[in-house]
């Protein structure tokens, strides 16, 4: 015997997956000789692992992930950007410049970069052409644990959003989404197709509902016109 | 990120749970005490004359003094045929450079609590005997008790200085007349303390179970929880003190050594308080004449 | 002279009761909008609201742990809860039930996964009619999984009160302002451990330990209850996301 549950259940913390100690993955823990489930989550077996998927919950920085940081304080050798959930992810700033020149970064600044490092240490975020600051546009949040969704399939869901809204999607999997678009009439399509994904219950038939919705924010105000 | 680990302390913790643990397995502790054996314990009566009652307690290098104040006053409306007891705790800056001034926080808030609970849930002390005119005239009992120096475990002196200083109190004696109550002049009467009440901190690092842990010992136990009985025999309260995992299977262990030290620390106690205490004895601070 | 009326002759309760029953109870999980994560419980007239707000920036921002979150807790009763308006702000009694309630809770969060930020749960108790902590407790931990915060169990608690020489599980308040004792209990039922426990009132060792199976047993009774209030709310949740 070894699993207790099968693949894609839905587990509750302190539920027993598998007796082989070898097999926790992430969002769990080992007592009693038993992995358990440390959330309410989807189970996923996938060899020699057993790893919960969290039906909701905070963002917890992973190396490589692609966030969007605020700038909320600037030192002389980094900048702290808040990426939400308490976390402040740390960039560092390119060397002065000969020139003499201040730095163009100030409070307040939105920045897509990805997570360089994430331990005891904090979080470091990647510099270079990795970072982007954004300009245009504006931020929505989601829940993290519904990001995905837009990424799943080759990026269906994003691909769709972008192609009808013509806006072009900067996907924090922190939670937070910038949407850069021709006009915010655009902008505002995007962002309630956001707040589509992020609510619906199930990723079925969630692409038709976003069409849908896209559609008749353009159309309507278009017909306001 | 990896597996999570439930109760992970900090790196130096760590270091030092396992060294605790190591010694523990042999039987030790860090200072030499074995694992059920609590500090040396002090009472000292009557440390400050201006009070009712007062006892100065150490156990190993924490050290709590206690004082009892006695008034008269009304009853709470739900109460008219008890007196009042009202117990305060305060963790003194001058203890610890963890305490902080100002008003108590929730650990000193915890620890008026607990004490207040020992006393008044053991009834040990017998309210119903400081009624003067019931409804209108009774006896308060303030019990002040203050920690002077942290070296863990301030619940059980706590508690041990409290039942001291209120078995040594001698409080104005009163009379009643026609409804009128007067002081009788000169006259001083104990308390009718018919318990002592007493308490020990239990902890546990993995399977081990010790007794009165030292601040050195406090940060590295799984869970700590204090318990009080009224006598030998009898539960009269009981804290979980501090975050952290009990396993079931450990806390029958736990309440059974919590008696053997609490029965300990009642026998000392009693011996110290030989001259100035009796049990079970009938005393009453009031003419109850009319009754 | 009560006291008589609270167990009849036949072993039942003054409401009807048997010695180890709980009150009726309903829990639901995701009552409030703008909260991490919710829950409301009502055992007999008791009523609680719980949320939970994080993890989120420590503030002030000097108490935050390089090492860990830090969990706050706030119990509160409205001043209408009880039939004697309380005093609005926090009494001694609130005091000393937030702090309890706030280490049952962290005895099974995973702190050190989230490092310098923090985490509040609010218990607000709207109706006090007894056993408010250990149902606060229970609602505050539904609260934290709803808001998805890693924890190695849900934890639910129950009062063992001693009323009339007998004991009996899961007080009324009736029974609460009689009683010679009352023992309330918090466990991880999964894993058998207790995160709560407190004792006001007399109880001799065997008494205590017929009090600690009554109190286990309820509590699972009320696990179980927990686990179907989250299944239900995350009913629709089930979709591939790899």
């Amino acid at each position: 015997m070894t699993e207790l549950v099968n693949d894609k259940d839905f587990v509750l913390p302190g539920q027993p997956l598998t007796d082989e100690r070898t097999k926790a993955g992430r969002f769990t823990y080992v007592h009693g000789g038993l992995v358990r489930s440390a959330v309410a989550g989807m189970v996923r077996i996938r060899g020699q692992k057993a790893e919960v998927i969290p039906a909701r919950g905070p963002y917890k920085p992973r190396e490589n992930d692609r966030v969007i940081g605020i700038v909320v304080d600037i030192k002389p050798s980094y900048y702290e950007l808040d990426l939400g959930w308490g976390i402040t992810g740390i960039l560092r700033a390119k060397k002065a410049k000969k020139s003499g020149k201040e730095s163009q970064v100030t409070i307040g600044d939105v920045i897509y970069t990805a997570i360089a490092f994430a331990g005891v240490k904090g979080v470091m975020l990647k510099g270079g052409k990795d970072a982007h600051r954004i300009t245009r546009g504006f931020i929505v949040t989601m829940s993290p644990t519904r990001v995905p969704r837009l990424l799943v399939r080759d990026r269906e869901l994003q691909e769709t959003i972008e192609r009808e809204s013509q806006c072009k999607l900067y996907i924090g999997m922190n939670g937070y989404i910038a949407i850069v678009g021709p006009s915010t009439k655009n902008e505002f399509a995007a962002a309630s197709a956001i707040r589509l994904v992020d609510t619906e219950p199930t990723l079925e038939g969630l692409k038709e509902k976003v069409m849908g919705v896209l559609r008749r924010a353009l159309w309507e105000e278009l017909v306001e016109e | 990120m990896s597996v999570f680990r439930l109760g992970e302390k900090p790196y130096p913790t760590q270091i030092l749970q396992r060294k605790l643990y190591e010694l523990l397995l042999q039987g030790r502790r860090i200072d030499g005490r074995g694992l059920l054996q609590h500090r040396p314990v002090s009472v000292e009566l009557n440390v400050v004359e201006k009070a009712e009652g007062s006892a100065m307690v150490t156990l190993g290098k924490t050290r709590v003094v206690a004082g009892v104040k006695y008034d008269l006053g009304s009853p709470y409306p739900d109460t008219p045929d008890k007196g009042n007891l009202t117990v305060n705790a305060e963790l003194l800056p001058l203890a610890s450079r963890t305490f902080e001034p100002g008003p108590p926080d929730e650990n000193a808030i915890e620890l008026s609590r607990f004490v207040d609970r020992c006393i008044r849930e053991s009834q040990a002390l017998r309210l119903d005997q400081l009624v003067y005119v019931p409804g209108q005239k009774v006896g308060v009992v303030y019990v002040d008790v203050y920690v002077l120096d942290f070296d863990g475990d301030y619940f059980a002196p706590a508690v041990l200085a409290a039942t001291a200083a209120l078995a040594s109190a001698r409080v104005q004696r009163y009379e009643v007349q026609n409804g009128v109550v007067t002081k009788v002049a000169g006259e001083r009467v104990p308390l009718p303390l018919v318990k002592l009440p007493t308490a020990a901190m239990i902890g546990i690092l993995r399977d081990k179970v010790i007794v009165d842990p030292t601040a050195l010992e406090e940060p590295a136990l799984d869970a700590s929880i204090v318990i009080g009985w009224g006598t030998d025999d009898e539960l009269a309260a009981i804290q979980k003190d501090s975050p952290g995992l009990i396993p079931e299977s450990l806390l029958d262990e736990m309440i059974e050594v919590s008696r053997n030290v609490t029965v300990r620390l009642r026998r000392t106690l009693m011996d110290r308080l030989r001259d100035v205490w009796r049990p079970a004895e009938d005393v009453s601070v009031g003419s109850q004449s009319q009754a | 002279m009560e006291k008589a009326l609270l167990i009849r002759e036949d072993g039942t309760r003054v409401d009807g009761r048997k010695p180890d029953e709980l009150r009726p109870f309903r829990m639901e999980v995701g009552v409030l909008e703008n909260a991490d994560g919710s829950a409301y419980i009502e055992m007999g007239k008791t009523k609680i609201y719980a949320a939970v707000y994080g993890p989120k920036e420590a503030h002030p921002r000097h108490i935050a742990q390089p090492h860990r979150a830090i969990l706050q807790c706030r119990y509160h009763m409205a001043t209408f809860s009880v039939s004697e308006r309380k005093a609005p702000g926090m009494t001694r009694r609130e005091h000393e039930l937030s702090k309890v309630i706030r280490e049952a809770l962290e005895s099974v969060l995973f702190l050190e996964e989230y490092p310098r930020s923090m985490s509040e749960v609010f218990v607000e108790v709207i109706q006090a009619d007894a056993g408010t902590r250990t149902a606060g407790l229970t609602a505050g931990s539904l609260a934290l999984a709803d808001a998805g915060i890693p924890m190695a169990d849900l934890v639910a608690g129950v009062a063992v009160g001693k009323v009339a020489g007998r004991l009996v599980l899961d007080l009324s308040e009736e029974e609460d302002k009689n009683c010679e004792a009352d023992l309330p209990v918090g466990m991880a039922p999964s894993i058998n451990s207790i995160v709560l426990l407190q004792l006001n009132g007399r109880l001799t060792r065997e008494e205590f330990s017929e009090a600690m199976r009554m109190a286990k047993k309820g509590i699972e009774v009320l696990y179980e209850a927990q686990k179907k209030a989250l299944q239900k709310r995350f009913a629709a949740y089930g979709e591939v996301t790899d």
